[in-house]
């Protein structure tokens, strides 16, 4: 057992809590999330700092896959800028990691060094929870050795600044004929219509619409070896998925109950510091055991991805409890600031609405619970 | 043991739910969440429609109801539009009860006319921005010169104050903590006063203000319940607190009614439309748990309201219920988003507007904390 992180981690983390604490202050982060506004100055800035190669192997031109070091990365960034977190996530994780382990050569090539030098997004079509049907919305019909999709994905995060979308189709008749397709966002045939959230503002979810998109059997995921093999590979993506918003959730867990923490310092009620009072005290203690908790699991889930462990156990669990953490941080922070804390001015209500994605981006809590009672042998 | 409520009560409920049912669409709903605008309408056609007599006494002209007619109004509203219960709340609660509480002959024949009429809007000013949960800390300044009195400084979070023609003043008239406090009925019109609305999480459109008073000047008559109230506003305020409670408390109960309602209608149709190998138990047994909560605190408050309408002692239950009903609405809001995932989240859903509206009420009219205190006050602890 060794609890300490790398000392290439302890690098990468405290690089990115210093440029986030520069980069991400208040007043940004505040005016791009009040005028719904995507952070492309920012993400451009970030890739920049050349954490874009952390999930790529060296001979794509990345850093060598470094899922604990990734994680790092989200959750800092999360810390300050949950919409931030996400867009280094589709990039990292639904580019980086999925593709150096599902992609084929051609894929690999394709798209990697594009993903190292930053800036490019992949979205994930690939469980919609809104329908929770165990068969793809999208369809693709067989034409030569080409395939025609139509059909409709909900909920696609990020897919108006992606240029790639993984998207999983119906290719056969029976349940678990699915495959996974690379498609250029670009490709005719395909329209985005983002949606307004809660949260996430600026970098939020979309709809997708496909009407006869042509794609090639070297879009399949893998290559035409990927040919109705989506299931089995949706359960690797879903992992890695999972690892992103957790990592996410607790960076915001962190964020939110830091800013409580900061609050109950300041705050004299009563002629005393609020936080010398047990019941929001006894609160914090609870939220910060709870959050370290879930940190660790985290941590634990991506060294198993790391030394190439199966992590899908480890990643469902850490992610029921970084999303509960995340939650509960930012309402029970909320709480501690009173009526401020349900002003626009401060940033806890931003924590709040923005954690509430954590209970379904992915896989809701339910599903995850369904998985993990089965993996307990039920 | 009687569980019902009156005819004319019923009479009330369904006579609101007409109203709610015919004027609130959600489109209307959304709208005032979206513009964040006083729905000055909605507010007219309430008056017309006789609403703001539900609380005044038969004597003067009113219907002559109590605290349980009260809830009973709220609680419909807010399944509906949460705001709205509150800008009525500036005729209700802070117009009328507040006459009726704590007011003279003269100021109850001033206002109360004007009040029932839709002509007039009352807020309570009382936080400050270093008096929240500690309300006595209050600092604002009222001092005499001759007849009158000159109040300076800050309220915070005060809800109608820039819409309101008179603002219900607490300040500080005397150095002792609770004896020092007198409540004026402040003209808003009159010069040195400034209300800023704020930019809120939910309950958009209740123009909830940051007000600054810069030497304003007030006759001493118009002391709450005239110049014999001098440093009476502690308790003036403390008689006003269990119904309060109970109002609020209604208001969560709404809120927790649309949610349930809401989660329901959206769980039924993805039974309808999912596919069979889904389980649906987990979500089943969440929904029976919300409804179970959901039917704990309308029991509680109605119980504690008819305490308090029996006249008597009810502190305890009516902070119990206030802390109950709230946090239980946080429960369920909380057990909605989760179940309605994505579709929650859209901000075209009404799930996620009423998740934003419920944090408040846990923290204004005393906090959860704040009704823990007075709770184990009333244990003897």
């Amino acid at each position: 057992m060794d609890f300490e992180l790398t000392r290439e981690n302890l690098m990468i983390r405290d690089a990115i809590r210093n440029w986030v604490s520069k980069e991400c202050n208040r007043d940004v982060v505040g005016e791009l999330d009040a005028d719904w506004a995507f952070p492309g100055k920012l993400s451009k800035k970030l890739a920049k700092l050349g954490f874009s190669g952390i999930t790529v192997p060296e001979e794509f031109d990345g850093e060598g896959k470094n899922i604990l070091g990734s994680c790092l990365v989200v959750e800092e960034i999360a810390y300050a800028y949950p919409a931030l977190a996400a867009i280094f996530a589709a990039s990292a994780f639904n580019g980086g990691a999925v593709i150096a382990e599902l992609g084929s050569q051609q894929q690999k090539e394709n798209h990697l060094p594009g993903i190292s030098r930053g800036t490019f997004l992949v979205a994930l079509a690939i469980v919609d929870e809104d329908s929770r049907a165990d068969i793809p919305a999208v369809k693709a019909l067989k034409s030569d050795d080409d395939f025609v999709l139509s059909g409709k994905a909900s909920n696609v995060h990020l897919a108006d600044q992606s240029k790639l979308m993984i998207i999983s189709a119906q290719t056969g008749t029976e349940v678990g004929e699915t495959t996974l397709f690379c498609l250029d966002i670009a490709q005719d045939g395909i329209s985005i219509e983002p949606r307004k959230n809660l949260g996430y503002r600026g970098a939020g979810f979309c709809d997708v619409n496909l009407t006869n998109v042509h794609v090639h059997q070297d879009q399949i995921l893998g290559g035409k070896a990927g040919l109705n093999r989506g299931v089995e590979q949706e359960k690797q993506i879903v992992s890695y998925q999972l690892l992103a918003n957790a990592a996410a959730a607790v960076g915001i867990a962190r964020g939110a109950l830091d800013y409580a923490i900061d609050h109950a310092r300041q705050r004299v009620q009563f002629s005393q510091k609020i936080g010398s009072f047990p019941a929001i005290g006894h609160k914090m203690a609870e939220i910060a055991y709870r959050c370290e908790a879930a940190q660790f699991m985290v941590y634990k889930a991506a060294w198993q991805a790391d030394q190439g462990q199966d992590f899908s156990r480890a990643a469902a669990g850490a992610k029921c409890l970084a999303a509960e953490s995340a939650v509960n941080s930012a309402k029970e922070g909320l709480q501690i600031l009173g009526g401020y804390g349900y002003t626009m001015e401060y940033d806890i209500q931003r924590y709040l609405r923005d954690s509430m994605a954590s209970l379904f981006v992915g896989k809701t809590l339910d599903a995850l619970k369904d998985q993990i009672s089965v993996s307990l042998g039920l | 043991m009687d569980y019902s409520f009156t005819k004319k009560q019923e009479e009330l409920r369904e006579k609101t739910a007409a109203f709610v049912a015919r004027e609130i669409p959600r489109e209307v709903a959304r709208k005032v969440d979206e513009t964040g605008e006083f729905p000055h309408e909605l507010m007219r056609k309430l008056a017309d429609e006789g609403f703001w007599k539900i609380n005044v006494p038969t004597k003067y002209g009113g219907d002559g109801g109590n605290v349980i007619d009260l809830m009973i109004f709220f609680q419909e509203i807010s399944r509906a539009l949460p705001v709205l219960s509150w800008t009525a709340g500036d005729v209700l609660l802070y117009g009328n009860n507040i006459l009726k509480v704590n007011g003279n002959e003269e100021q109850r024949e001033k206002y109360l006319p004007g009040l029932m009429k839709g002509d007039l809007l009352f807020c309570f000013a009382l936080t400050e921005p270093d008096a929240g949960s500690d309300a006595a800390n209050i600092a604002m300044s009222a001092k005499q010169r001759g007849g009158e009195y000159l109040l300076n400084g800050n309220k915070m979070f005060i809800s109608g104050a820039s819409v309101a023609n008179i603002a219900v003043t607490n300040t500080r008239t005397g150095p002792d903590r609770y004896n020092g406090i007198t409540s004026f009925l402040v003209d808003t019109s009159s010069e040195g006063y400034s209300a800023t609305p704020i930019k809120k999480l939910g309950y958009k459109g209740s123009d909830t203000c940051e007000v600054v008073y810069k030497d304003v000047r007030v006759e001493e008559q118009d002391i709450l319940g005239g110049t014999e109230c001098l440093n009476k506003g502690w308790q003036q305020m403390m008689r006003l607190l269990n119904g309060e409670r109970l109002v609020l408390s209604a208001c969560a109960n709404g809120i927790s009614e649309a949610v349930l309602a809401e989660t329901i209608s959206y769980v039924k149709k993805r039974k309808k439309s999912g596919s069979p190998g889904i389980k649906f138990q987990a979500i089943e047994h969440k929904i029976a748990e919300m409804a179970a909560q959901l039917e704990a605190a309308r029991q509680l408050s109605f119980y504690s309201a008819w305490l308090m309408a029996e006249g008597k002692e009810c502190v305890r239950e009516t902070s119990m219920c206030k802390v109950f009903c709230a946090e239980t609405g946080k429960q369920i809001a909380h057990g909605g988003m989760e179940i309605t995932g994505a579709y929650g989240y859209d901000m075209e859903s009404d799930i996620q507007r009423f998740f934003r509206d419920i944090p408040i009420l846990a923290i204004g009219g005393g906090t959860s904390q704040i009704q823990k205190n007075v709770i184990a006050k009333t244990l003897g602890l």
